[in-house]
């Protein structure tokens, strides 16, 4: 299994993957989990991505709800060269994995609706909030996959 | 005046560029610039700054290139301070460095140059990327992924972070190795090994079928520079002596001092670009034209030092009787040097104070001056500050790597739009060669772009049809 925390931890509120990430290091001394952070997806990823049977990305988005969590199961999107800009969208990377290494795992994206992205590190306290929240919804996803 | 040919930006490579191919009544290339559009002050604004805050600064002027900045940057401190740098810090430096160089030239010729050799020039320019080649080259696209994967894993697992580590400061790095986190490189180096052969294998019978542009890419005489070890005249990354050898392969300055580096090297600005334009002194401007990176590094030394790249560089300096001037071969000159950079890193891994604790020296300035050389993926790259007596710095100068390159890159573009641009008859794949010329150079231009002030700026208006409606001269 892999863990994906990723953002900006510069930006206030997306640093939440990272933030998220490294609270789950502690949980997860459990080999089968490797734990990653990054700024953004790039096809470096893939790599390990082949290796896993299920992928969780963590990551902040704009959205009207300051702390909100949602899920959404990641199905792959086509191939475009457009992703060779600085933004890759988890469908794509997804896609990559597929293509390159002939599997991808089940990949399911958590979110937590941001507040502030402004300059300065740390959480708002609407996501601060809900990160357990969020940490919880992870770790039964991890013990649901591990049963 | 004839039409003009725009191609903005120039894609696959690192910033933003455009390139302009004038046309005469005839449709024929009369003349070709490469200009850089964007443009970055760092030179200005860390004015009043602590020294030791430039490797964190520094670092952020790219997103590729930040470990070489903050390298020249924290050897531009370590003068300021008057320290020795650790020997075992200097080695985890020289790890992490050629860490860069390998994720940096996995970059260039994997995701962003090899499409053109193996999809072809004239291919459909949708499909001409890596992206393309994870669908026709798989084998290729993976071992791409791999080797960048490889080289940015290494900066992690060492300097904390893959973009913007803090680990690079001033007297020496901010942690020592762990033996966990050597065994961990050490036991993925024999894989990369056989990654790089079979590449540069497939890369070496596909340059057969490139031998047009090999002739016209770039080829042209020029001097070449970059670092050399001090004792061997080897390849050297990190430290050393810089030599520059002329277009005939001598030798015409066997080893300046880095600091030295004005005495040397002068600077011209040009009013259709953001990047300066270096030249040698001892031939003045333009004539002083020189390259730097691997093709340069290449030619430059008397060994590389270890037995894998050696091989391959013996080959390499068989592609011409002297000296190697087609800058087609960066490209085959990149690949080399990653071999290189794997088996010192072992090297490096291997020695026994590597796990060594003590990894910085701490001290106040004691200089007001200090420079910092270092070879990035791309060249030799220079950082100059100087500060009061407080370490705040009152004047900064920064040669780029790429900028070395710019009167070089230019000459290409021209040499390149004259041997395949029919403006009669225009078609996407001739402009790709244009574009392509400028790739073999691996330019990042967001590193590159420095001058202000003393530029003078050269704005024209061009109508639809290609003739010049207005323009203004700031001098």
């Amino acid at each position: 299994m892999l863990i994906i925390g990723y953002g900006n931890t510069l930006r206030g509120d997306d640093g939440l993957g990272w933030i998220a990430a490294d609270s789950l290091r502690a949980r997860f001394a459990d080999r089968r989990v490797t734990i990653m952070t990054c700024q953004q997806l790039t096809m470096d990823l893939s790599e390990a991505l082949s290796r896993a049977s299920l992928a969780i990305l963590l990551d902040a988005q704009a959205g009207d709800q300051p702390g909100r969590i949602a899920r959404c199961e990641i199905a792959p999107a086509s191939v475009t060269s457009d992703s060779l800009h600085h933004h890759m969208p988890p469908q794509a990377l997804l896609d990559y994995t597929a293509a390159l290494y002939g599997r991808a795992p089940r990949m399911i994206l958590l979110t937590i609706d941001g507040l502030t992205y402004d300059f300065g590190t740390g959480l708002s306290a609407a996501v601060e909030a809900a990160l357990p929240h969020l940490l919880s919804e992870v770790e039964a996803l991890v013990q649901a996959e591990i049963a | 005046m004839g039409k003009q040919i725009v191609i903005d930006p120039v894609t696959r490579i690192e910033g933003h560029s455009k390139i302009t191919i004038q046309l005469d009544e005839n449709g024929s290339v009369a003349d070709a610039q490469f200009h850089v559009t964007q443009y970055r002050g760092f030179e200005k604004f860390i004015e009043g700054r602590p020294f030791y805050e430039m490797p964190g600064i520094m670092g952020r002027i790219c997103g590729i290139c930040t470990i070489s900045h903050s390298m020249a940057s924290a050897k531009a401190c370590d003068q300021i301070m008057a320290v020795s740098v650790p020997y075992t810090a200097r080695k985890l430096r020289r790890i992490v460095n050629l860490a860069s160089i390998l994720q940096s030239h996995a970059l260039s010729f994997f995701y962003l140059t090899s499409p053109d050799f193996l999809l072809g020039m004239e291919s459909n320019v949708r499909k001409r990327s890596i992206f393309g080649l994870v669908e026709s080259h798989p084998e290729i696209a993976r071992d791409g992924v791999r080797l960048r994967r490889f080289g940015q894993q290494m900066i992690e697992w060492i300097a904390g972070k893959r973009l913007h580590p803090t680990w690079i400061v001033p007297g020496g790095v901010g942690a020592p190795l762990t033996d966990e986190i050597r065994q961990r490189i050490l036991a993925e180096i024999p894989g990369i090994y056989q990654l790089l052969r079979r590449n540069i294998d497939w890369f070496k019978r596909a340059m057969e079928d490139y031998q047009q542009e090999i002739r016209t890419f770039g080829n042209f005489p020029s001097m070449f520079m970059g670092l050399v070890d001090n004792r061997t005249g080897g390849l050297e990354m990190y430290s050393g002596i810089l030599r520059i050898m002329d277009e005939r392969g001598n030798i015409i300055e066997p080893g300046f001092k880095p600091k030295e580096y004005a005495s040397y090297i002068g600077e011209a600005v040009e009013p259709w670009s953001f990047m300066k334009f270096p030249y040698f002194k001892g031939r003045g401007y333009p004539e002083g034209i020189y390259r730097v990176g691997p093709l340069a590094r290449l030619n430059i030394v008397d060994t590389c030092g270890t037995p894998r790249a050696n091989q391959e560089w013996a080959e390499f300096r068989q592609l011409d009787r002297r000296v190697v001037l087609s800058s087609f071969y960066f490209h085959y000159a990149r690949l080399i040097e990653c071999v290189y950079a794997v088996e010192r890193i072992e090297q490096l891994l291997e020695e026994p104070d590597i796990l060594n604790k003590k990894v910085r020296a701490i001290a106040e300035p004691n200089r007001s001056e200090g420079v910092g050389v270092t070879e990035a993926p791309r060249g030799t790259l220079i950082h100059h500050y100087k500060v009061d007596d407080q370490g705040r710095i009152t004047w900064a100068n920064l040669i780029v790597s790429t900028n070395h390159n710019n009167l070089a890159m230019n000459r290409s573009v021209q040499q390149v739009a004259h041997r395949y641009v029919d403006g009669a008859n225009l078609t996407e794949g001739m402009l790709n060669r244009v574009e392509a010329v400028i790739r073999a150079y691996d330019p990042c231009l967001s590193c590159s772009t420095h001058a202000q002030n003393q530029v003078a700026m050269h704005v024209q208006l061009i109508g639809p049809d290609g003739t010049l409606l207005d323009e203004a001269v700031r001098e």
